[in-house]
């Protein structure tokens, strides 16, 4: 096993933090929805933590409730939700936090981007405007000339070209990866220690996505932030993420650093995940190993593995008892009772 | 092109503009191109490329300023209001959003069963018999479906409802306009499974049109790439994306991100830069001449026209990418 540690340590390189506390520790974190007589286990149990300088992707299918716990990290979920479990945030609890402190954690410590920047960002004030008023929310003493300057500069830093001309234009006149550089450009204005984005790039052309996400990546070194990258998109976590957390119907049912998760494959959802991405090496006509069922049911707490219903390697234990998340090898955690061997797992 | 082995489609000099109130949209710029009997024909391009007014303009909606779409031994660009009417039911179309193409209020056997009605084929107990049959080949039970209606189904099976519909009619062309790009990873699985079933069995000739390089190359013999309303490539799907000639397609090849960390510090940072020009005022020559790493002055001066790179492989570009040019990654990833 030689081999398989040497590429795990040359990976994400040399980390001088390992020592340090996580920018992120999320333990036990769980949101319940409860609206008249309908309740939705949106997230069950999840434990994850983001050293200083590394990216984690969450990857899952849409209602895997990947999006409903990166809102619940930056308390953005409506009263419906029942929150329980610990967040911290630089080692200091973060959930239960009355709004307004919690408005000042956001942006200045963690800052969020989304899928469509169209809807976040406001069509009717100017580019320059709307970066420089996050700069003054959370530095008070900054004058209004100080902030379109500072907001001139960090156009120029998330690479828009003639930033002092795009300050004074308005959202409608940029493109769809312009419009998202600028909302990187506010996420970044008080040099948060923790972005995360949700499906930041999801809307994008392809070269676009390519851009921006090296773009985000020269930023993350360039600021010591660590990240989250919230994705359905497999490719995105192995192309950029430091470490990998697959979930699926609220769990987290996988998370290993990301070479040891792509080379060692061990939850069969992971597995059956993977390979329905349409890939360049496969075949033409090529059939995509995949089982059919219907989406599993979150009105209930689990008592069985949600994943029973399409899992190729379900046994009688699957359906007694909901597996829990285990870290069965260094670093390498899943929840599964009847994991995929070893040796047929390299991909 | 040469090699025509059998075209069921020809589209020659193909050209669509729209006149908005800052100009003229070049959307489609001179494209010809055949789609061959049982062969997919991929379209891969970005947002904006003109793919998608492409697949409409060859079937007359609306239809194209100028050039020829010849199909059946007709050029639909002639033929009138009824002529039309009678060739379109032989090509009938699958768009990306299933539930903006589905009638809320119809039942799914309603839906499946409009275009016979419309063209009326058979009785009215054939028709339904016909409808039940459809329902079948493509994944969904009549009895427990059949009265449904869209509201009442996921994506994955609005869409199998919008593939029943162009079925119907057994036709002999069918066009895919970003069929799963709207769905999940597994139910666009299913999906992509459905179509190879329907493509061995019916034998049918598709225009699969898509933004996702990886998903055309799965499910196309041959494809083409577009670049701001001008065909850039085309050619064998495994010689396009695996040994790609022009520049925008090695730069849409090298920028997907590959579920796979091998080698990942290579494909990073290696992105081709710049933005897709307004197709109010494409560049003149080479729309692609702007972002290209190998631009030189020729390539403003003069559009370059297709040329043979190999076999049925062609290539719009005055400086082709030296073969095997490619990362070593890239390139094995796209020719297993």
């Amino acid at each position: 096993m030689t081999t398989r540690t040497t590429v795990v340590a040359s990976e994400g390189a040399p980390d001088p933090m390992a020592t340090t506390a996580p920018v992120l520790e999320v333990e036990h974190l769980r949101v319940v929805f409860r609206q008249g007589e309908k309740t939705t286990y949106a997230v069950n149990d999840v434990s994850l933590s983001v050293p200083l300088g590394r990216t984690l992707a969450v990857i899952g299918e849409s209602g895997s409730g990947k999006s409903v716990m990166s809102r619940a990290l930056m308390g953005l979920l409506p009263t419906t939700a029942t929150i329980t479990g610990s967040v911290r945030l630089l080692g200091q609890e973060i959930l239960g936090l009355p709004e307004n402190d919690l408005r000042q954690r956001r942006g200045k410590d963690m800052a969020m981007i989304f899928q469509d920047p169209t809807r976040s960002l406001n069509p009717t004030m100017k580019i320059g405007t709307q970066i420089a008023e996050n700069i003054r929310i959370h530095e008070k003493d900054v004058s209004r000339k100080e902030a379109i300057a500072r907001a001139v500069e960090l156009l120029r830093v998330v690479r828009v070209p003639a930033p002092d001309r795009r300050v004074e234009e308005y959202p409608h006149q940029l493109s769809g990866g312009m419009r998202q550089r600028v909302m990187i450009a506010i996420a970044l204005a008080c040099q948060p220690k923790l972005l995360i984005a949700d499906e930041a790039t999801t809307a994008l052309d392809v070269t676009t996505q390519a851009q921006v996400m090296d773009l985000l990546l020269d930023l993350q070194q360039q600021f010591g932030m660590s990240m989250i990258l919230i994705s359905h998109d497999m490719g995105i976590a192995a192309t950029y993420a430091d470490d990998v957390a697959v979930m699926y119907a609220g769990d987290v049912v996988e998370r290993a650093p990301v070479t040891e998760l792509f080379g060692h494959v061990r939850m069969p959802y992971t597995r059956m995940l993977l390979d329905a991405v349409p890939r360049l090496d496969r075949p033409a006509h090529a059939l995509i190993p995949v089982t059919a069922a219907r989406p599993p049911d979150l009105s209930k707490a689990a008592t069985s593995c949600r994943f029973a219903a399409r899992c190729p390697r379900v046994q009688d234990d699957c359906l007694q008892t909901h597996p829990p998340l285990e870290e069965h090898e260094d670093k390498h955690a899943w929840a599964c009772f009847h994991p995929i061997p070893l040796e047929r797992t390299s991909a | 092109m040469t090699d025509t082995a059998d075209p069921i489609l020809e589209v020659k000099n193909l050209v669509q503009q729209f006149h908005v109130s800052g100009g003229t949209v070049h959307a489609v710029s001179d494209i010809s191109f055949d789609i061959r009997s049982h062969e997919t024909l991929g379209l891969v391009g970005e947002s904006g490329s003109g793919k998608s007014t492409l697949a409409r303009a060859v079937l007359q909606a609306p239809s194209p300023k100028s050039g020829e779409v010849w199909f059946r031994g007709h050029d639909m660009t002639k033929q009138s209001k009824k002529e039309l009417f009678e060739t379109r039911r032989h090509i009938q179309t699958v768009f990306q959003d299933p539930f903006s193409s589905l009638d809320p209020k119809w039942t799914v056997r309603a839906i499946v069963r409009e275009p016979l009605d419309a063209y009326g084929v058979g009785t009215r107990r054939q028709r339904a018999e016909k409808v039940d049959a459809i329902l079948d080949m493509v994944g969904l039970d009549p009895t427990s479906f059949g009265n449904r209606k869209p509201p009442q189904l996921s994506g994955g099976q609005c869409q199998r409802v919008a593939i029943a519909r162009a079925l119907a009619l057994e036709p002999s062309l069918l066009i895919f306009d970003e069929v799963v790009s709207a769905l999940d990873v597994l139910t666009q699985a299913h999906i992509l499974n459905l179509l190879e079933k329907l493509r061995e069995e019916l034998q049918i000739s598709s225009l699969f049109v898509a933004h996702d390089l990886a998903l055309v190359k799965q499910v196309s013999d041959r494809v083409a790439v577009m670049y701001l309303g001008r065909l850039c490539e085309i050619g064998p799907a495994q010689s396009v994306l695996a040994r790609p000639r022009h520049h925008y397609t090695a730069a849409l090849v090298e920028a997907i991100p590959l579920p796979d960390p091998k080698n990942r510090d290579e494909r990073r940072g290696n992105v081709v830069a710049g933005e897709v020009p307004s197709p109010l005022a494409p560049p003149s020559g080479c729309p692609f001449r702007t972002r290209c790493p190998a631009a030189q002055a020729l390539c403003a001066a003069e559009m370059p026209p297709l040329t043979s790179m190999g076999p049925d492989h062609f290539v719009a570009c005055h400086f082709p990418v030296a073969e095997n040019a490619l990362p070593a990654s890239v390139v094995t990833a796209a020719a297993a």
